[in-house]
Formats: C-alpha cells, sequence, structure tokens
C-alpha cells in the first residue's frame, strides 16, 4: 500500500488495516533497534516495543496529521520508555550484556575470519560507546540515527527544547568520536 | 556546511551495526491486534472532538436539572395553593380596618393576570363564587352598575372587581366550567370536608364590592330571599360599610 506515512496512518484509522502493514513494515526495525539499544534487555525491549505499537493501535482515533507520523510514534516510544524507567528506578544500564551479546557467536560465521573478528571488534566498541552514553544522550543520538529526526522533532518527541536537543546530540556524538580516537 | 550535530563516520559506522528486527511472531501478533482494532471497533472516520465527547454527558445533566426545576415548581405551585392564608376570622370594626381584608383579593386579583386557561383548580376557590345552593353566577346585567363610588374606598379591590366583572359577563359555560373545576378539586381532595372548607374560605375571602354585586345580581334574577339572606350576612360582616347611593336602591331588602 502506497502513501505517505500520515496518509497510512489516517487510512487505518478509517478502517483499512493493510494501511498499518505497510505503516508498521516502514518502521518495525528502526523502533525496534531504539528500544532494544535503550533498554538493553531483549526480552524487555520485545515487550515495550509490543506496547508501543499497542499504544499506537488504541491512539488512531485521536491521531491527527499535524505533525510527521515517525515524530508521533517515537513520542509514544519515548513516554513508554520513560513509564519504564519510572517504574523500575532503571536510568543507568550495565555494558555487561552488550558486551557479552555483542561477542555471542552470530548464525552465518563469515569466511574470513580476521576481517570479521575485526569488524565486529569496532562494531562492539561503537556499541559500547553508544550504550555508555547518558540515557538522554543516547535516546536523542538513537532518534537522529535510526528514526531520521531533526533536532526539533527530538525536541517534541522527548517534551525538551531544541536548545536541550541539540546541545544532547552535541555531547553525545563529541563522547562517541572521543572514544572511537582512543580506541583507534 | 557540517552540521554539528551530525558526523557522517558515526553514522556510517552506527549503521553498519547489526540491524536487529523485531521476532517474526511479534509482528503477527501486533499486526493481528491492528487488525482485531479496525474489525471489533472501528475508528470514527471524524475524529472526537471535546464537544462531541461531552455532548452526551451534558445533555445528561441537562435533563436532570429540568426534572428537579420541574418537579420543584409543581411542588411549590401546590403548596401556595394549601397554604393560602385565610381572612381574619371576626368582621372588623371600621372599613379602615377591613382594609387588611384586601391583600387576599390582592392576591386574588393576581391570578387573572395569568392566561385564564392557566388558572389551577385549586387556586380557583379563592375567587368570588356564588353558594352552593343556587345557581348564582350572575348572568350580564341588564343595567350597568355604576363602580366608580367602588374605587376609591378600595383601591386595591378594583383589581379584584375585573375579573368578577369579566365572569358577570361571561355567557352559560361558566357554570359548567365552575361544576368542572370543583369537580377537578374533589378529585385532588381526598374528602368532601376539604371541598366545603375551600368553598368556605372563598365566602369569607369576597371583597365587600363583590358581595354586593351579588346581591345586586340575585336581586335582578328575582331571587330576594337569598338577597336578603346575603344583605343581612353583608351588614353582619361589614356593619360599618357604605354602600353607594347609586347601588343602595339594587341592595337593599324590599
Amino acid at each position: 500500500m502506497e502513501g505517505s506515512d500520515e496518509q497510512l496512518m489516517l487510512a487505518y484509522r478509517g478502517g483499512q488495516a493493510a494501511a498499518f502493514e505497510a505503516l508498521y513494515a516502514r518502521h518495525k526495525g528502526a523502533l525496534f533497534r531504539f528500544v532494544v539499544r535503550s533498554v538493553r534487555e531483549r526480552a524487555l525491549a520485545e515487550e515495550l516495543y509490543q506496547d508501543i505499537w499497542m499504544r499506537v493501535i488504541e491512539a488512531r482515533e485521536r491521531y491527527q496529521p499535524q505533525a510527521r507520523f515517525t515524530t508521533w510514534l517515537y513520542t509514544i516510544a519515548h513516554n513508554r520508555l520513560v513509564d519504564h524507567w519510572r517504574r523500575h528506578d532503571l536510568h543507568a544500564v550495565s555494558l555487561d550484556d552488550e558486551e557479552a551479546r555483542l561477542e555471542e557467536p552470530r548464525g552465518n560465521p563469515g569466511h574470513e575470519p580476521q576481517r570479521q573478528a575485526e569488524a565486529r571488534e569496532g562494531l562492539a566498541r561503537l556499541a559500547q560507546a553508544v550504550a555508555a552514553l547518558p540515557p538522554a544522550q543516547r535516546e536523542a543520538f538513537l532518534l537522529r540515527e535510526e528514526a531520521g529526526l531533526s533536532v526539533a522533532e527530538i525536541a517534541a518527541a522527548t517534551g525538551a527544547n531544541e536548545e536541550a536537543a541539540k546541545s544532547r546530540l552535541r555531547y553525545a556524538l563529541a563522547k562517541l568520536r572521543e572514544t572511537l580516537d582512543d580506541r583507534a | 556546511m557540517t552540521e554539528p550535530e551530525r558526523d557522517a563516520e558515526i553514522s556510517r559506522r552506527y549503521r553498519a551495526l547489526d540491524r536487529e528486527e523485531p521476532p517474526r511472531a511479534l509482528d503477527e501478533a501486533i499486526i493481528s491486534a491492528a487488525h482485531g482494532a479496525v474489525e471489533t471497533h472501528p475508528a470514527p472516520l471524524v475524529a472526537p472532538t471535546a464537544r462531541r465527547r461531552w455532548y452526551v454527558p451534558l445533555a445528561a445533566v441537562a435533563v436532570i436539572v429540568l426534572s428537579v426545576v420541574v418537579t420543584l415548581q409543581m411542588q411549590r405551585e401546590q403548596s401556595d395553593g394549601e397554604f393560602m392564608p385565610l381572612p381574619p376570622p371576626s368582621p372588623p370594626a371600621s372599613p379602615k380596618e377591613a382594609a387588611p381584608a384586601a391583600p387576599p383579593a390582592a392576591r386574588d386579583a393576581s391570578v387573572p393576570r395569568r392566561a385564564p386557561g392557566t388558572m389551577k383548580a385549586k387556586e380557583r376557590p379563592m375567587a368570588p363564587e356564588p353558594k352552593p345552593a343556587g345557581s348564582a353566577v350572575p348572568q350580564q346585567p341588564a343595567a350597568p352598575v355604576p363602580q366608580a363610588p367602588l374605587e376609591k374606598p378600595f383601591p386595591a379591590a378594583d383589581e379584584s372587581a375585573r375579573p368578577a366583572a369579566a365572569a358577570v359577563g361571561r355567557p352559560a359555560p361558566m357554570p359548567e366550567e365552575r361544576g368542572a373545576s370543583r369537580q377537578s378539586i374533589e378529585a385532588d381532595r381526598p374528602g368532601r370536608m376539604a371541598a366545603d372548607a375551600l368553598q368556605k374560605r372563598a365566602e369569607q375571602a369576597e371583597s365587600p364590592e363583590r358581595w354586593l354585586d351579588r346581591i345586586v345580581a340575585l336581586r335582578r334574577e328575582g331571587r330576594h330571599k337569598e338577597a336578603d339572606e346575603a344583605y343581612a350576612e353583608f351588614k353582619r360582616r361589614y356593619p360599618e360599610y357604605r354602600i353607594p347611593d347609586a347601588m343602595r336602591k339594587h341592595v337593599l331588602p324590599r
């Protein structure tokens, strides 16, 4: 089914379930990675991810295309994550799980073990660096990279002002550069 | 121009990370839920606004308030009819003292200001009413009774005289209406005693002018005995009342 995100969401609001399928296909990967890299626990991430989409389904009647659908979707995601953190008083996550997960053997081993090892090492460093960011900076970075939101849209999705969103992004990028340069 | 909030190298490296996707079972569960939502509860084509959301509760509150107001109004009117003040039991010593009897008449005068059809049966006993013994409702007078002298001693009674005059001018259906009115009173009252008490109260509340009008009407119909009795009762009730000269010959016993 073709059309912009907003058109698809309006079509779904009007009762066309196929529009939701198209919308879901477009956003499922980025949203899932955003959630997984925010909470760092796969089972929990799946639960939160499902909750976010359930909220989208429930909120379809109130949807108004005043902003991009992506901004609306990630606003819901942000609110769900904030709920989770407040409920469990979790504002920081450990790096151990990410390292362990990244070091798990993949199902499809490459033919070039040396090169694959280097690539995996580089990816692991970046993943560690992203995971080591403060939650607000990590969220801003993930919204930029996964959702493709602008600074203004990040501010809207997270309930911050634009200056704060811009500052979080700058700090996040500075720390990632520093980490990668140190280990290069 | 490089944007300070963007870093192409970091973006490139980040995109090289594992592109995780949700499990297929999760996809199916979410899509199934989305289908179920539109099949069981299709969203309205127009999103509900705040006004539409409040429409039903607001209408319910309006109906309840209206019901309460109407009920209270009915109760108030009913209690007004049941607890009208009685006139003083003993006749006043002088016409000046007779003046306090005017307020019930004034109240009576206020009743016809409503639309005539809206007057309740319970309020009618306060209006001048003939004795139940005879068809005492006077017919259209052959000669107009002079009213001017009456206006000075009892200006408040003038208002009450108007509906009486109007009643006098009404043709035959009047007694039937009164009969219907009385039936409604009896229907409202559980016993005959209550109706009689109302009748007596109405007679006691009759103003001197109406009383005299009634006597004149009785004489005009040739019912002199009843007129004499009414005159005697009038003199007993209002011994100091000065009957206007123009009316005297129509009122005095023959």
